[in-house]
């Protein structure tokens, strides 16, 4: 697919804007928590297509970049997600006090656990990989 | 790698995000390598030494 400056604001906004509807689905309609995992997940592919298409139409050169940016954010993100969820196995007053946090009510189903698990997972990878294109733009030229 | 794309733009007058029209790529791709912060493909360089009329090693290289 050829660079498309037109084409990659189009799924880049789009991208954005399922990501706002989704914020806003979780705080409007948290308290029917059986249809988030299902919204969450055809969220989650929405926003992967949309992440894709916006990436095809990147040049070559900002592809590479990008990709570069998502090894180690990806990398970075995998240490600081094992990191968190050893912590919370080591400390599992910790676990319980995330699970009230975020679901309230008990007792907590062993899917919550790992929702909030996989919510941790996808969380840092993201928060990471902004972390490396923040440093990665900073970084001189060698 | 080094290159001569500042050089022969400025020759002919055209502005980064004029030259990026013309090779279909971003004006910050073509900044990354006109500034050596990142380098072409094959293909790429060949469009590139193509819309200045030169040959891929009269824009490419070391000299």
């Amino acid at each position: 697919m050829a660079y498309s400056r037109k084409g990659r604001l189009i799924f880049r906004g789009a991208l954005f804007a399922v990501a706002a509807a989704w914020a806003a689905f979780v705080l409007l309609l948290h308290p029917s928590r059986n249809l988030v995992p299902y919204v969450a997940v055809a969220v989650l592919i929405v926003c992967l297509v949309l992440a894709i298409r916006a990436f095809l139409y990147l040049d070559e050169v900002e592809q590479a970049r990008r990709l570069r940016v998502a090894s180690y954010g990806a990398i970075f993100g995998v240490w600081v997600t094992t990191s968190f969820l050893l912590f919370l196995t080591i400390q599992p007053s910790m676990l319980e006090g995330l699970a009230d946090m975020l679901i309230r009510h008990r007792p907590h189903l062993p899917l919550e656990y790992f929702g909030l698990g996989v919510m941790a997972a996808i969380s840092a990878q993201c928060l990471c990989g902004l972390l490396a294109s923040l440093v990665l733009r900073l970084k001189p030229a060698a | 790698m080094k290159n001569r794309i500042k050089v022969l733009r400025a020759e002919r007058n055209w502005s980064q995000a004029e030259l990026a029209d013309r090779i279909n790529i971003a004006r910050q791709s073509l900044n990354a390598i006109e500034n050596g912060k990142a380098d072409p493909s094959l293909p790429l360089g060949m469009r590139i030494a193509k819309v200045f009329g030169a040959r891929v090693e009269d824009v490419f290289g070391e000299d």
